[in-house]
């Protein structure tokens, strides 16, 4: 069973601004991220499905239930990080972290000191008083302290230093493990790239795709820069060459090509070059170039 | 009721509300103590001098006994203006600072409905107004016993201040509501005070007489009439419809809070 289900999900808030017709789900235990540049959508769409604003058209549900009519039933499972840290700023931090616990009836704290320790957070300040990233690890303790089934983070690294950054992708690995749900919205590829499982890339409030990350993968093209002795025969190449070239510069020819080199290879082998040069494009110019294909 | 957030809602009024009671008390000893009937007379010739000024203040009439000074110098100014100023602060920290800040966000999180969170806020508010005013009308008994012996009429002034508390659960009821309809500090400044404070001023220009006094209308502190009730004539019918007032304006900002998009 699905455990998040959004159909047609449509926030207008005018101008073009807010989410139009989206469509995705994610299933049950499937690590999904969820991808776009600012002003995107994301939090609309977090918002919708936390039952803080009501759809404008279309459905969210979280475990079957709408997200709006049942928010009570869903947040008993769900651990919910905001995008915008707003914490009560006259408590200190662990002042703040009892207040949540007691709100959820969580008896054991245990969990949360395990996040607290990983984190390394120190929760005895005024959270007036703490930095961005102080505040950001006090919100992912209150997420992750009920050990909730679904977890739904709204960049939950902003503000973490790359060491923490790093062990929030670990935190992320093992609640999977687990069998935890986990719907996340980030812009940074890295932690997209060793986390989940299927991502939703959405720009201008409109998905451009939902893929596996195994399917991105495979769409990863290879850049080949091949050197020739002279200009001649690197023009002659070229012109003759099986597949798209992207430029000649002088004795250098670039192009790119996908999986299965080998007849890509036995063409360039046949022209005797000097050099050649491989490299595989990151995940991130994967993304840069999906949320290019957005602006057609 | 949710306990966690009643506890939390205690430690973030308690202060406020001691402070305002603590204002009242010493305005209520210094008012208790200048009681003294001669004095009396020559403040009711003042008011024949200069009449616009002490109408203004709510304190006119003449007073016969201690409950009747007391009705005009403490509930024409100290016990109408105080309490409100208690019910804005109050309803900042109990619906508008978590609106305002996003921290609504952990409450709408915690596994409660809407209707549980909106119900306990108001719940505090009116509690915090009740406290407010048992505290005050028991201090006004301990200062008039203390300095008058049994000179004040005890039935008359719990009538008063059950009368004025309904008129400032009013008053607290439209910061309230207007705090559940807000979603920035500015608009709750608008409203949330604005209002409350717009007819105190309304009451006082109301209280000037001669044309002015068409006001009264625009205003529903009017329903509060101290005169009256040291006369002791009857308020029943006032009293309720402060008490409906207050009741469909929570009922309102709740209808409105549960249905609303809350984008934190
Ligand atoms: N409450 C709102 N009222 C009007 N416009 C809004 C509101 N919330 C978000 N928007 C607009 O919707 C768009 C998407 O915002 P958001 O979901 O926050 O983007 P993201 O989280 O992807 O950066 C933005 O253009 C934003 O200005
Ligand atoms: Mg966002």
């Amino acid at each position: 069973m699905n455990r998040i289900e959004v159909e047609n999900l449509t926030k207008d808030y005018k101008n073009g601004r807010g989410i139009f017709g989206l469509d995705f789900s994610v299933g049950r235990g499937e690590v999904f991220g969820y991808l776009g540049p600012n002003g995107a959508g994301k939090t609309t769409t977090i918002r919708c499905l936390m039952g803080f604003i009501k759809a404008g058209g279309g459905s969210c549900r979280i475990n079957g239930m709408d997200c709006f009519e049942h928010s009570r039933q869903i947040h008993k499972n769900v651990g919910y990080l905001p995008g915008e840290i707003a914490l009560i700023n006259d408590m200190t931090g662990r002042q703040y972290l009892k207040f949540i616990r007691e709100m959820k009836g969580i008896k054991d704290s245990r969990r949360q000191k395990y996040i607290t320790d990983l984190f390394e957070l120190d929760d005895s300040g005024k959270i007036k008083k703490m930095s961005k990233g102080t505040k950001q690890k006090v919100a992912l303790a209150a997420a992750f302290m009920g050990q909730p089934d679904i977890l739904v983070l709204d960049e939950a690294t902003s503000g973490l230093d790359p060491l923490m950054q790093n062990r929030f992708v670990d935190l992320v690995l093992e609640e999977k493990k687990r069998g935890r749900t986990i719907f996340m919205s980030s812009h940074i590829f890295e932690e997209v790239e060793k986390t989940c499982d299927r991502v939703a890339i959405i720009k201008d409030g409109r998905l451009v795709s939902v893929e596996s990350m195994a399917a991105l993968a495979t769409k990863k093209q290879k850049s080949y820069t091949v050197l020739f002795k002279d200009r001649r025969r690197a023009a002659a190449f070229a012109s003759k060459a099986p597949f798209a070239v992207e430029k000649v510069q002088g004795a250098r020819v670039h192009f790119y090509a996908g999986q299965n080199p080998g007849p890509v290879l036995a063409a360039v082998a046949r022209a005797d070059p000097v050099d050649i040069e491989i490299k595989s494009q990151s995940l991130e110019e994967l993304f840069l170039h999906f949320y290019k294909e957005g602006d057609r | 009721m949710i306990l966690p957030l009643i506890k939390q809602n205690i430690k973030s009024c308690i202060r406020p509300l001691l402070i305002v009671w603590a204002v009242i008390m010493m305005y209520t000893a210094i008012i208790v103590y200048m009681y003294n009937p001669q004095f009396s007379r020559m403040l009711t010739e003042y008011q024949k001098i200069m009449p616009g000024i002490m109408d203004a203040m709510g304190m006119s009439g003449a007073a016969e006994n201690l409950v009747q000074w007391m009705g005009i110098y403490l509930y024409g100014f100290i016990m109408t203006a105080f309490p409100m100023i208690f019910s804005i602060i109050a309803a900042n920290s109990l619906m508008m600072k978590y609106i305002d800040s996003g921290s609504v966000c952990a409450l709408l999180t915690s596994g409660r409905t809407r209707r549980q969170i909106v119900l306990t806020q108001a719940a505090c508010a009116v509690v915090f107004v009740l406290v407010l005013f048992a505290l005050s009308t028991a201090g006004g008994v301990v200062c008039a016993r203390i300095m008058f012996g049994g000179q004040l009429d005890i039935n008359l002034y719990i009538q008063l201040n059950f009368s004025c508390m309904l008129m400032q659960l009013m008053v607290m009821c439209v910061s309230f509501a207007a705090a559940c309809f807000s979603s920035e500090t500015k608009q709750f400044c608008t409203f949330g005070a604005g209002l409350p404070v717009a007819f105190y001023i309304a009451d006082m220009a109301a209280n000037m007489g001669g044309k002015a006094e068409n006001i009264k209308y625009l205003t529903p502190y009017t329903l509060f009439d101290a005169a009256k009730i040291t006369a002791g004539e009857s308020v029943a019918v006032q009293n309720a419809l402060m008490a409906v007032i207050s009741l469909a304006l929570v009922r309102g900002a709740a209808v409105y809070f549960e249905k609303r998009d809350l984008s934190v």
